[in-house]
C-alpha cells in the first residue's frame, strides 16, 4: 500500500481542516506508516476507500480520532517545541512588556491551559524570569490548569525525572532547577511564578472566569476535543485574552483553521495568533 | 425582562465579550424565540469571533427556525456567511432535506449550487433525488457541483448519467469534473468508455489527461499500466503519471512496470520534488533487474533529503534480495534517522 502524492495531499488537507494539524510533504512517510495500521485495523486494502471513508463517512468522527491518537503525542516535557518558544521569548513576550510598561503597567498573566504535569508552565516561568528578570517586582503569575487532579498532585510537587528535563538547556538547568537524589525540583523562587487550578475547559461558566491573560498556551490539547468544542474552547480563549495578547497552540495546530477572530502575524519564522 | 430578552439585548452591546456570551448564552438556552436575534444580528455584527459564536449558538437551539434561517442565509452577499450556513445546514442533518428541497426548487442558480453542496454530504435518499435533479440542471455550475460532489461522496448511483455526460462535445469544465468524478464512482468499464467517447487514447484533450490518468489509476485493469506508461516522459504530466501508477500499483500489487518506464522513472526521481521523486523511485523497484537500476537507486540511499532516502531505501529492499541488503548495510551504517532506519527495518521510529 502506497498513498500517491495527490491522496497524500488529501490526507494532510482532511486532517488540517478537522483537526487543524499541519503536516509538511516530508512528513509523508511519518503518516503512510500510521494510515496503514489504521487501514489494517479496518481491513481496508486501498487508500482511496480509507480516504473517503476518513473524509465522507465519519459522521461522529470516530475514525479521525483514531488516526489523531496516532499522529499526536501526549508525552510532556519542559521546553517541548523549543521553536515555538523562542518565539515567544525572543519577539512576543519582549513586544507585550514593553507595551505594558509603556502603560505604565506591571501585571503579567500566562494561562497553560491543559498544563498536565505542569512541565510547560515551569518552562514559562523559566523564560519569563531569564528573558524579564524585573518579573521579580511585577505581579506576575503563570495559572496552569488541567481537569485531572491527580496531574495537578504531581505538577505542584515540582519535581521530575531526566525524561522531562531533557531538553532543558544546560544553563537553565542548574539556575532554575535542583538536582535531589535521581529527580530534579524546580526551585522555588521559580516555582512561585506558577498558580495550578483544576479547570475544565469544556465548562463554559468556569471559561468565563478566566480573564485578562496576555498568553494562553494550550498545545496538543485541543487535537483531543471533537470540532464543537474545540470551536468553543478557542471562543472563550479569545475572550479570556487582552487585547494585543497571543494564543499558541501546538506546533503543528492552527488556530485560524478554528477560529477566524485571532490575526495571524510572523514572528522570525514562525506564525503566531494575536488577538488585535 | 426575561433572562433570554437580557440576553437578546445584550447582543447590541458595545463590548465585544459580552455579545459573545450573550450569544452563548441564548444558544444554551434552546429556546427558538432567540433565533430571530441571533439572525438579525450577523449581517451587522463587525466581530467574527461574535459572528462565530453566533453560529455555535444556532447550532445548540433545536428548531426548524434555524433551518429556515441557514437556508436563508445561502443568499447573503457575505462569503462568510454563506459559507458558515452551509456548515451549519451540514451539521444539522437530514432534517433540512425538505427545506433544501424547497429552496432547489425557488432559488437562483448559486442558491441551486450551494444546495448541493449541503445535500450531497447528508445520508438520506431524497439528498440522492436532488443531486439526480441536479444533473439537469440549466445551469452548467449546478451540474458541475452535483457531479463533483456524487464522486466525492461515492453516489456511485448516479454513474451512469455522469458517464452518459462524457461527449467530445461537453463543456471542458464539465468533462473535467466528471472524469474526475469517475475516478472515484467508475467501474472497470469507464476508461474504455472515456477513450471510445473521444475516439482514442490519443485524442483525450491534452487539458483532460491528469484526470484520465486518475481515472486510469482508479479504475483501470493491470493492462492499462501500459496506455499509462505511454504518458511517460511529457513532464506536465509527471505528477499524474506517478500517481495513477502507484494507485494501480495498490490494487494490483503483482503488475509488471513496462520496461519503457525505465528511464522516464529515473527522470521523474532526478528532477521532481523530493515527494514526486520518492514515488517515482518506489515504482523502479519493479524494475530493479533493467540496466543501471539497481546502481541508480542505491545512490540515492544517501541523498540529503530524508523522503529520498527513504523512497530508494524501500526500492531497493523491495527489489534487491541479498545483495541489496548488503549495499544498505554499508550505506546506512552512520544513519541515525529513526524513520530511515525503520524503513531500512533497522530499528523502529518513534
Amino acid at each position: 500500500m502506497e498513498l500517491s502524492s495527490d491522496q497524500f495531499d488529501q490526507l494532510t488537507q482532511q486532517i488540517y481542516q478537522r483537526l487543524g494539524l499541519h503536516f509538511e510533504d516530508k512528513k509523508n512517510y511519518f503518516l503512510q506508516k500510521r494510515v496503514e495500521k489504521r487501514m489494517e485495523a479496518l481491513g481496508l486494502g486501498d487508500p482511496q476507500e480509507y480516504l473517503f471513508r476518513l473524509c465522507y463517512a465519519d459522521p461522529n468522527g470516530a475514525e479521525m480520532q483514531a488516526l489523531a491518537n496516532l499522529i499526536t503525542t501526549n508525552e510532556t516535557y519542559m521546553f517541548r517545541e523549543y521553536e515555538q518558544l523562542e518565539a515567544f521569548a525572543n519577539c512576543c513576550l519582549p513586544e507585550v512588556l514593553s507595551a505594558k510598561q509603556a502603560r505604565g503597567e506591571q501585571k503579567l498573566r500566562i494561562w497553560s491551559a491543559g498544563c498536565s504535569s505542569g512541565e510547560e508552565a515551569y518552562t514559562l516561568a523559566m523564560i519569563v524570569q531569564e528573558v524579564f528578570p524585573q518579573s521579580q517586582y511585577w505581579d506576575c503569575r503563570i495559572v496552569a490548569t488541567d481537569i485531572d487532579e491527580n496531574m495537578l498532585a504531581h505538577a505542584v510537587r515540582a519535581r521530575y525525572w531526566w525524561r522531562s528535563i531533557r531538553d532543558v538547556p544546560a544553563d537553565y538547568l542548574d539556575k532554575y532547577l535542583v538536582k535531589d537524589g535521581d529527580s530534579y525540583i524546580v526551585r522555588e523562587k521559580t516555582a512561585s511564578l506558577v498558580r495550578f487550578e483544576h479547570l475544565n475547559l469544556h465548562d463554559r461558566m468556569a471559561m468565563r472566569g478566566m480573564r485578562s491573560f496576555d498568553f494562553i498556551f494550550c498545545r496538543n490539547v485541543l487535537i483531543y476535543f471533537d470540532d464543537r468544542s474545540r470551536k468553543a474552547a478557542v471562543d472563550h480563549f479569545y475572550n479570556s485574552l487582552n487585547r494585543g495578547g497571543y494564543i499558541f497552540l501546538g506546533h503543528s495546530e492552527s488556530v485560524g483553521r478554528i477560529s477566524s477572530a485571532f490575526k495571524l502575524k510572523r514572528v522570525e519564522s514562525h506564525l503566531v495568533y494575536a488577538k488585535e | 425582562m426575561t433572562d433570554l430578552e437580557q440576553c437578546v439585548q445584550t447582543l447590541d452591546s458595545g463590548e465585544e465579550p459580552d455579545r459573545i456570551y450573550a450569544a452563548e448564552d441564548i444558544g444554551f438556552a434552546n429556546d427558538a424565540a432567540g433565533i430571530p436575534a441571533l439572525l438579525a444580528r450577523l449581517p451587522v455584527e463587525p466581530s467574527r469571533a461574535v459572528k462565530e459564536a453566533i453560529f455555535a449558538a444556532l447550532l445548540q437551539i433545536e428548531d426548524d427556525g434555524v433551518v429556515e434561517g441557514a437556508v436563508g442565509l445561502l443568499d447573503s452577499e457575505d462569503s462568510f456567511l454563506r459559507n458558515q450556513a452551509v456548515e451549519l445546514l451540514r451539521t444539522l442533518g437530514s432534517r433540512t432535506i425538505p427545506y433544501l428541497e424547497a429552496a432547489f426548487r425557488e432559488g437562483g442558480p448559486d442558491r441551486r449550487k450551494f444546495v448541493i453542496d449541503v445535500v450531497s454530504r447528508l445520508a438520506d435518499p431524497s439528498a440522492l433525488r436532488l443531486c439526480r435533479r441536479a444533473l439537469h440542471d440549466s445551469e452548467l455550475n449546478v451540474v458541475i457541483a452535483a457531479v463533483e460532489n456524487a464522486g466525492n461522496t461515492r453516489q456511485v448511483e448516479l454513474r451512469e448519467q455522469i458517464e452518459s455526460m462524457v461527449t467530445a462535445d461537453a463543456h471542458p469544465m464539465l468533462l473535467g469534473a466528471c472524469i474526475e468524478a469517475l475516478a472515484l464512482i467508475g467501474s472497470g468499464a469507464s476508461p474504455e468508455m472515456v477513450r471510445s467517447s473521444f475516439g482514442g487514447t490519443e485524442r483525450v484533450p491534452g487539458y483532460l489527461r491528469p484526470s484520465y490518468l486518475k481515472l486510469l489509476g482508479a479504475k483501470g485493469s493491470a493492462e492499462e499500466v501500459h496506455e499509462i506508461a505511454s504518458f511517460a516522459g511529457v513532464s506536465a504530466l509527471d505528477s499524474a503519471v506517478l500517481n495513477a501508477l502507484t494507485s494501480l500499483r495498490n490494487r494490483y500489487p503483482e503488475v509488471a512496470m513496462p520496461p519503457q518506464l525505465a528511464q522516464p522513472l529515473r527522470d521523474m526521481a532526478s528532477k521532481n520534488p523530493p515527494q514526486l521523486a520518492y514515488h517515482a523511485l518506489r515504482l523502479l523497484s519493479g524494475l530493479i533487474a533493467e540496466t543501471g537500476i539497481f546502481d541508480f537507486l542505491v545512490a540515492r540511499v544517501d541523498d540529503p533529503d530524508k523522503v529520498i532516502r527513504i523512497g530508494a531505501i524501500q526500492a531497493v529492499r523491495e527489489g534487491g534480495g541479498e545483495a541489496a541488503e548488503a549495499a544498505l548495510r554499508g550505506r546506512l551504517s552512520g544513519e541515525t534517522d529513526p524513520e530511515v532506519l525503520q524503513a531500512w527495518g533497522g530499528k523502529s521510529a518513534q
